[in-house]
């Protein structure tokens, strides 16, 4: 007898079997006297033998293994088998002695071997029998899947049959060879055996049991921390032994094959639901499609009798149920193929995202236009459904057909073709819409057939354009309308392309910006701002909101008590509650700080605000000065306007307001600047010095100043003192700049007058390599950049942008002069001081400061540039590319600066624009790429985009790996809103022909093509003599011959003049829109 | 206060506003209990599909008994009902199973139509799809609204009907029949989320909004819908434009005028394996950025209304409650409501003749009772009809969690009222939350508060807890 004193020393003295027979002849209540111990007892055999285990077998190991261990090292061996068998005796007592709830926190200690584990079970039998089973069927199928049904059949015991409890089943069952022997001795299985088959569980274990045990394994490792599964060397045989054995079953009249055949169309039917999945390349397939094809596929050997089964799994959304479902039909000899219900579900196949349905169901289209003449029309049809697949061949193909069979004589056959046609591309459509053309029997054509077909093959007139008389003349010049009128009079069609593409000239100071339905509302009551500023707290603003707050701030910091005020608690309390977007202590931020100062008179040390935006800091920092005077005074540089526009007699009014409060003047107030500013300042910019407080605020006014109404400021500039009055009066249009002595005001002066040129005085000093300081910014592509950032794994989070868009000045690369930031990156924020003092060393220089290419973690909550200088946006537009390139892969949104700015209809966008589109029309983010091609389209209706630099742009691009159907993509969406965009594709194209010549990826030359054809529109010179490089007998050759066969002529011009006259009136409006605004004076009306 | 009258009636069903905190309930238990299991299966010796009831005025109602006229086209879009009622478009979290087990759908039947009304998972989808009666042949035998069981087996089985079949379809059974050999009682107890129920009540308040914006061909959608990306990407706000361009349509990310504004169209997806059978498709658009698409098929009309976005589901977040400014009496409600009769189609100005009523307070009962799941809308007929959701709303706890927040802020004295503006009608107040203060401001026009939620949504999903609890305030003080 086993007692639990003896119990160790039992085991290791006596055999497994002895400890069974052993424990079969106790009393259950003896038995229980061991329960307390068993479990240790069990953890102690198992601790002792792994222990024991020869080192070369700690791990999963095999028998081979073993083998060789045995032979190498047998004594070694013989005394860790023992070790196994001791433990195995602790296994036995514990499932002897223990309840369900102990077994199972046991884990395998409580699992004897299979024959043990039926030994102790069919003599004890216990009142949780049920329970262990269905645990050891989810945890161990494998191995105790016969021991779970013969205690089944001993126990007289029918088990709930659960999903584990098939699944282990079938599992079980693939591994042995006799199997069918096993299902029909088991009667229980055999009268189950239906519902066994139609359970999802069922059918994945049988068609991908690599899959369940994989799913097992994982299971086992979280609850046991190992798994000791038996290695599948065969689980890819054993789906077929599962159909082999069905099948046989059925044919020997053991199942019904009736009712087997109905639940295989049942469950191909479920699997039909799903779509097919690819699976990660380090997983193994789930074949499960597959496999019910194949049992289906031999249940059914006359398939005849469910045809119209088949035919209902045609459209089935798993490829695999659907080609299987074809290749029935395609393989059958019947003679009364179900055919409406064939081509009532064949569309289906044609949506699929696989090529391998439509593949199938255009053979099997064929076969039926054959076999059927009176279905032809719906078979015509049906194989223009193919139009909706992705995948060109599909296409090709289906033309084929429709051309071989003579399908479209047919009004219906054509009336679908030419719905469809904008389905197709390239040559597919220019294929379809000749075979559209050649049948058509004279019934009007609609939509984008008509466009093709109605026209006259012979170039019209010239259009008629005429300036209308209404028009100021300067405008008419600006817009480019006198040009497009004059090129309409002339014969050449090219030259009047020229015209309706040119970009309005938006550069120039005449463009008036000042409208009276454009003024700012500005904040009106403290509540207000309280509303303002606790939003800004939540989520960053926009930069028109920016300037509100500030000048919200600067209006009404003093019109309430902020000790008592109530009103402002709910502010103070998100001030101390809210995680700030910049990812810093929020009171240490400029608007913070003023915040802060506002409400509790705080007055932060301002050598710890966070340096960010350097000019818009100095001008919190002017803001927080003037407050710290006691003084209240509106922002200097707070728009009038939308658009950031500030009126020029707004300024001067505002300036006046700030001397008469001793402000603005020469020699005014040093600003109290922190002590390394000071030295910085000392040693390295004398001349910048004095730093008037109020400074920054000055030259951000200046560069906001609109070009509207600068005569009339200018008069009432004229008391205005000291440099502040002379800088203004030169950036109104008088004055001498050389007079100004403080660079910073003298430069933002004429910049704000001549955005574009190049500074008279200075011409000697450092500053000369600085852009758009002296000299104007010149651009210069830098293919390397671009290689250089698109290998750079990290790029999406670089803190550099890509400066692909290089200033060089005489051959020099111009700010940033040095690698600054790259360095702070590396080194932390312990450089931060020296980037800090980098920056403020330019902090009276907006124009410059855009131009930085810093990113990500030193540019927080988005920073908005648009409105730093109004004038010349070229920078902001290299800046937006720049950011672009650095996120061409995303999909994310958080790399999404305010590109909505480019909607403004006077923004100039064929210069640097163009590279924002070339890149943009190719960028990864769905989305954003959309945003793009709007901003395109409207860009183009209103003249402001070029089509000859996008194409350039797009040609130097090409160097780079850029997905290209993106960009055909873009054109063909661009090319389908209006003749004028489609003339607009079609330049660019050509553009990019003539650099790229024999380099044109064969996707632009279908679009070519398909404008060619829609348009008629003519190749230029430049582009002709490009298709001569395409040689070869190819693909692209031919496409290449065929469009040069062609040569330079206008097959229609109707397209063109349809543009022509679109692009005029877009013009018209703009001249009107024009004159609608604020400053405009009646008497500049063309009179003549 | 005529909003939050209106909040605390919807809330509660009581005309008096209880002060109290209350305790919120993600999801109620409820229990399917079918006759038999729906299935396709021989009937009369032909397939017939047997669509099992469960709930609403009778425990098992019968509807109808006839024939499909077209059983491949009627199984397709019963198919895709089913699929968008069993789809998350936007999966936030881990409760996937258990929202899928609420997601049968509801039946009306009208004497003349079967309504079906889903919602997807996520509640961002609605669909609707009215199987007209001469898509059906046989007998109309009561009226009602009841859950129909969608089991997986007979959603594999409708999969393989063609339409050279003949199909029978029974909605419900006859109790005879059923007492004879019926052994197959299927109950499925179910969790229904709040959340699920309280979109289910609210999308008709929505689909008063939208107004129709375009008409189009099934390909031109069909065109626009493959040129989404494969994966089902959902970037949180995107708001996409179907915008008529020059020859078609495009997708813009930019309003424009005619435009239909979409949030996350690629839930619009779920409409592909339709368009093949669509002769129209009617698309509609609403200032919220609410879509909805009405599908015209030989079979009857299929409706999807879509949500501002996939994140944002149509739980009644009180949008509708802020428009409805006018008061209007519990008598009134009950008299509109007690002369519903399963009417297709509820016309205000015959009802305001019959009932002799003012016609704005007709249509704002009515939006009432849609809250109350007693209404459906039809934004293609731009009126309601009656149906009465089958569940039993009053087991909800509380439909509005907001409200709730806002009762318990007034009772534990976290609102001061600080400045009563009389001639701008301009009410200023300070609201105390759990971790920070919060100035709010409510005016004739709208109001506003600091705290973040309606910063983020600034006020398009109607007043926050803080707006709340001052008009709580306000009421209270009034007394």
């Amino acid at each position: 007898m086993i007692t639990a004193e003896n119990v160790e020393r039992f085991i290791e003295e006596n055999s497994t079997t002895a400890v069974l027979n052993t424990l079969h002849a106790m009393t259950e209540e003896e038995r229980l006297g061991l329960r307390s111990i068993a479990s240790r007892n069990a953890e102690i055999f198992r601790f002792r033998e792994i222990q024991a285990r020869p080192l070369k077998t700690v791990g999963p190991s095999t028998a081979q293994d073993n083998h060789v261990q045995a032979d190498s090292n047998s004594g070694v061996y013989a005394e860790w088998q023992r070790t196994v068998e001791w433990y195995e005796s602790a296994k036995v007592i514990m499932l002897y002695c223990c309840d369900f709830e102990e077994l199972k926190s046991a884990g395998r200690s409580g699992l004897p071997s299979a024959d043990h584990a039926f030994a102790v079970l069919s003599q004890r039998k216990p009142r949780w029998l049920d329970k262990w089973c269905i645990y050891l069927l989810g945890s161990r199928p494998v191995e105790y899947w016969k021991t779970v049904l013969k205690l089944e059949s001993l126990c007289q015991r029918k088990f709930k049959h659960t999903a584990s409890y098939y699944q282990a089943l079938a599992l079980g069952l693939s591994t042995c060879l006799d199997m069918e022997n096993l299902i029909e001795e088991s009667p229980a299985l055999l009268s189950d055996f239906y519902t066994f088959l139609n359970s999802s569980t069922t059918i994945r274990a049988m068609a991908a049991p690599s899959a369940v045990v994989r799913d097992i394994e994982f299971a086992n490792f979280r609850y046991f921390g190992s798994y000791e599964l038996p290695p599948i060397t065969d689980a890819y045989e054993w789906p077929k032994r599962w159909i082999q054995c069905i099948s046989s079953l059925a044919t020997q009249g053991k199942l019904d094959r009736d009712r087997l055949v109905e639940i295989s169309f049942q469950t191909l039917a479920n699997v039909a639901e799903v779509q097919k999945k690819r699976a990660a390349s380090y997983m193994p397939p789930e074949p499960i499609a597959q496999f019910l094809c194949s049992l289906n596929d031999a249940l059914c050997p006359d398939k005849s009798a469910y045809l119209q089964k088949y035919a209902s799994l045609i459209g089935a959304t798993n490829a695999d149920v659907s080609v299987y479902a074809i290749k029935v039909f395609l393989e059958s000899s019947s003679t009364a193929l179900p055919i409406e219900d064939i081509l009532a579900n064949i569309p289906m196949a044609f949506r699929n995202r696989d090529k391998a349905p439509a593949v199938s169901a255009l053979k099997l289209l064929a076969m039926i236009e054959k076999s059927s003449v009176e279905s032809q029309e719906a078979v015509a049809l049906a194989i223009i459904e193919s139009f909706y697949h992705k995948s060109k061949a599909i296409h090709k193909d289906a033309i084929t057909m429709l051309v071989r069979g003579n399908f479209c004589k047919s009004e219906i056959v054509q009336d679908k073709l030419r719905c469809s046609l904008d389905l197709l591309e390239g040559i597919n459509r220019t294929a379809a819409a000749k075979l559209l053309a050649n049948n058509t029997t004279g019934a009007s054509p609609t939509g984008s057939e008509e466009r093709m077909h109605h026209e006259d093959s012979e170039p019209r007139d010239a259009p008629d354009l005429k300036v209308p008389d209404n028009l100021d003349r300067k405008f008419v010049s600006l817009t480019g309308i006198d040009n497009l009128c004059e090129a309409s009079r002339t014969t050449s069609a090219f030259a009047l392309a020229a015209a309706v593409l040119k970009p309005v000239n938006l550069v120039s100071l005449d463009v008036p910006r000042l409208y009276a339905d454009q003024k700012l509302d500005y904040i009106e009551t403290v509540e207000d701002l309280i509303f303002l500023l606790s939003a800004a707290l939540t989520k960053p603003p926009s930069a028109q909101n920016m300037e509100l707050m500030l000048d919200g701030i600067a209006r009404f910091w003093k019109s309430v008590n902020h000790e008592v005020d109530e009103r402002n608690q709910s502010l103070r309390s998100a001030l101390q509650q809210v995680v700030p977007y910049t990812g810093v202590t929020y009171d240490r931020t400029p608007i913070g700080a003023l915040i802060n100062l506002w409400l509790s008179g705080d007055r932060a040390d301002l050598d710890k605000l966070w340096f960010d935006n350097t000019n818009l800091i100095s001008r919190c920092r002017s803001l927080w000065d003037r407050m710290c005077s006691n003084l209240v005074l509106p922002m200097l540089a707070t728009p009038t306007h939308k658009g950031g526009w500030i009126e020029p007699l707004s300024l001067v009014r505002r300036i006046k307001a700030y001397q008469d409060q001793k402000r603005l003047l020469d020699k005014s107030g040093v600003f109290d600047l922190p002590k390394s500013f000071q030295i910085f300042i000392q040693s390295f910019s004398k001349e910048e010095s004095p730093y008037s407080n109020d400074a920054a605020e000055f030259v951000q006014a200046l560069l906001r100043l609109a070009p509207d109404g600068r005569k009339e400021a200018l008069n009432e500039a004229a008391s205005i003192k000291g440099t502040v009055g002379k800088a203004l009066r030169y950036a109104l249009g008088g004055g001498d700049i050389s007079t100004i002595d403080q660079p910073a005001f003298a430069i933002a002066a004429f910049r704000s007058r001549e955005p574009r040129g190049i500074c008279p005085i200075f011409g000697d000093t450092s500053r000369q390599n600085l852009p758009d300081v002296i000299y104007p910014a010149k651009y210069s592509y830098n293919s390397d950049e671009i290689v250089k950032f698109l290998n750079d794994h990290y790029r999406t989070i670089s803190p550099r942008l890509p400066d692909f868009l290089t200033v060089v000045i005489d051959g020099k690369t111009a700010f940033p002069q040095e690698t600054l930031f790259e360095a702070v990156t590396a080194n932390g924020l312990a450089s931060l001081a020296s980037v800090n003092e980098e920056l403020y060393r330019y902090h009276l220089y907006p124009t410059l400061l855009i131009h930085r290419n810093r990113r990500n973690m030193f540019e927080s909550g988005g920073r908005d540039w648009s409105l730093d200088w109004l004038q010349n946006k070229e920078p902001l537009l290299a800046r937006m590319a720049k950011v672009v390139l650095q996120n061409i892969n995303s999909i994310g949104n958080d790399w999404q600066d305010e590109f909505s700015v480019l909607f403004d209809p006077d923004f100039a966008l064929d210069e640097n624009g163009s590279w924002f589109f070339s890149l943009a029309l190719t960028a990864k983010h769905d989305d954003f790429r959309r945003l793009a091609l709007d901003i395109l389209i409207a860009a183009v209706e209103e003249n402001r985009a070029n089509p000859e630099k996008i194409g350039e742009a797009i040609a130097r691009l090409l160097e780079h790996k850029f997905t290209v159907v993106r960009w055909t993509k873009s054109f063909r969406e661009l090319s389908r809103v209006s003749p004028l965009h489609a003339l607009f594709s079609w330049q660019a194209l050509m553009s990019l022909l003539a650099i790229v010549k024999g380099g044109c990826p064969v996707g632009f030359l279908e679009l070519i093509l398909e404008l060619k054809e829609e348009y008629g529109f003519a190749l230029s010179q430049e582009s002709l003599s490009a298709l001569e490089h395409f040689g070869g007998s190819g693909k692209i050759a031919k496409l290449a011959k065929s469009l040069a066969a062609e040569g330079v002529s206008w097959s229609r011009v109707a397209p063109l003049h349809e543009a022509a006259h679109q692009s005029l009136s877009t013009r018209i409006a703009r001249v009107e829109r024009w004159q609608r605004s604020q400053y405009f004076r009646k008497s500049e009306l063309k009179t003549d | 206060m005529p909003l939050i009258d209106h909040l605390c009636k919807l809330a509660t069903g009581a005309t008096n506003i209880t002060v109290g905190a209350g305790r919120l309930s993600s999801a109620i238990d409820y229990s399917y209990d079918y006759r038999f299991a729906s299935a396709v299966e021989a009937i009369d010796g032909r397939q017939g599909l047997k669509l099992a009831t469960s709930g609403g005025l009778e425990k098992n109602p019968y509807f109808f008994n006839g024939m499909l006229q077209n059983p491949k086209r009627t199984a397709d879009i019963l198919l895709v009902l089913s699929a968008i009622s069993r789809t998350r478009f936007f999966s936030p979290g881990l409760i996937r199973e258990r929202m899928l087990a609420a997601a049968d759908p509801v039946v009306t039947c009208d004497g003349g139509q079967l309504r079906f009304e889903v919602f997807s998972v996520c509640c961002g989808a609605y669909a609707r799809f009215d199987l007209a009666g001469k898509a059906i042949d046989g007998a109309w035998l009561t009226k009602g609204t009841t859950n129909v069981d969608f089991n997986p087996p007979m959603r594999a089985a409708l999969s393989s009907l063609n339409n050279s079949d003949r199909v029978s379809l029974r909605v419900g059974s006859d109790s005879v029949e059923l007492s004879k050999g019926a052994d197959t009682v299927v109950e499925r107890k179910v969790k229904l989320p709040v959340r699920w129920l309280r979109s289910f009540v609210e999308v008709q308040s929505y689909q008063t909004m939208v107004k129709p914006a375009m008409e189009m061909n099934p390909g031109e959608l069909n065109k626009l819908l493959i040129a989404l990306p494969q994966q089902n990407i959902m970037q949180a706000g995107v708001v996409t434009y179907i915008t008529p361009i020059a020859r078609g349509y495009r997708l813009s990310q930019r309003p424009a005028a005619g435009a239909v504004a979409v949030g996350a169209i690629s839930r619009l997806k779920a409409l592909e394996p339709l368009l093949r059978h669509a002769t129209s498709i009617k698309a509609y658009t609403s200032e919220a950025n609410v879509s909805a698409f009405e599908l015209t098929l030989q079979e009857g009309k299929f409706f999807l209304v879509l949500s501002p976005d996939a994140a944002r589901g149509f739980s009644g977040e009180g949008q509708a409650l802020s428009d409805m400014a006018d008061r209007v009496s519990d008598a009134t409600i009950a008299k509109v409501r007690a002369n519903l009769a399963w009417q297709s189609k509820l016309i205000p100005d015959q009802l305001s003749s019959v009932l002799n009523l003012n016609i704005d307070d007709i249509k704002n009962a009515l939006q009432i009772l849609g809250t109350r799941g007693l209404v459906g809308f039809d934004v293609s007929a731009n009126a309601y009809f009656h149906r009465e959701l089958p569940f039993d709303l009053s087991l909800v706890e509380d439909l509005h969690p907001r409200l709730n927040k806002a009762k318990r802020l007034v009772e534990e004295g976290r609102v001061k009222i600080s400045s009563t503006v009389s001639s701008e009608q301009v009410i200023t107040a300070n609201v105390r939350g759990e971790n920070s203060e919060y100035l709010v401001q409510i005016k004739d026009d709208g109001f506003r508060c600091t705290c973040d939620w309606h910063v983020k949504h600034e006020g398009s999903r109607g007043p926050c807890s803080h707006v709340l609890a001052v008009e709580l305030k306000i009421q209270e003080s009034d007394k």
